[in-house]
């Protein structure tokens, strides 16, 4: 089954929300939640509720939150690289989640780093 | 304040400036009729880049802003909790053009401007801040 996805504040495109709805995911946004410029706690509360796995590239902040409040639908990280030339492209980030579900590896209450996830 | 008044774009001048008469009367120089330059004694100049140099971090920023957080210090794109570094990132792996950014992630063209421009006197400080960022996620087991 695949997961109902929202895209962070840092990483909402309407380039990537269409490649992940041409792939088969039910993808939200802050805009559409009316979340725009709000901070990292307000998404994830709202995924949160809304039962939805959140794809962000604030990694260090939403594993913060990760920790401190562990029960959520499953974070997918996308870091910088050391090498900023094999950083993500949007067809990776796509990618990448479609490895993660094909793997049928639990999302709730998990943090992933998607860089690992590219195959 | 004397004019110097350039005619021709061909023509070389040898000027004979006076160190001392030229902090009494700053020189202004005019190309068709507009104020293009000023001449000012060398240690003026040397003051104010020093000026410059001292008040360049504080430059304000019409499209950035700085937002509270533990341990980042590079802005972020007014309206929108993404940091430049974010942005720029995002530009390099998809390569898109300014425009195209611009549409794409539903910003004026003038936030994605101004950032590049953020992101060309600050690199050093955003590309750190990636580094720490990578550095604290292997402390808590997650190597990138």
């Amino acid at each position: 089954m695949r997961p109902r996805l929202y895209l962070d504040d840092c990483i909402s495109s309407k380039r990537l929300r269409r490649m992940l709805v041409d792939a088969g995911y039910e993808v939200q946004t802050p805009a559409q939640a009316g979340l725009t410029g709000y901070d990292d706690l307000d998404h994830f509360q709202y995924a949160q509720q809304h039962g939805l796995t959140i794809v962000t590239k604030d990694a260090d902040d939403f594993e913060c939150l990760h920790q401190e409040h562990p029960r959520h639908n499953g974070i997918l990280a996308v870091c910088e690289e050391a090498d900023r030339s094999k950083n993500m492209s949007y067809a990776d980030i796509v990618h990448a989640i479609e490895n993660i579900v094909q793997a049928r590896v639990p999302l709730e209450g998990q943090f992933y780093i998607l860089n690992h996830w590219r195959w | 304040m004397k004019t110097l008044t350039l005619k021709e774009a061909q023509a070389s001048y040898t000027l004979t400036i006076d160190r001392d008469a030229l902090s009494q009367h700053l020189m202004l120089i005019r190309q068709n009729g507009q104020p293009v330059g000023v001449l000012v004694p060398f240690d003026e100049y040397q003051a104010f880049r020093a000026w410059q140099r001292k008040h360049g971090s504080e430059q304000t920023y019409r499209y950035l802003v700085a937002r509270p957080h533990p341990w980042r210090r590079q802005l972020y794109l007014k309206g929108r909790n993404m940091t430049v570094g974010q942005l720029i990132s995002t530009m390099q792996a998809n390569h898109l053009t300014p425009e195209e950014a611009a549409d794409d992630l539903e910003l004026p063209l003038e936030q994605v401007e101004e950032a590049l421009v953020y992101y060309r006197l600050h690199r050093d400080l955003i590309e750190s801040e990636a580094r720490e960022e990578a550095a604290r996620l292997a402390a808590k087991g997650y190597a990138v």
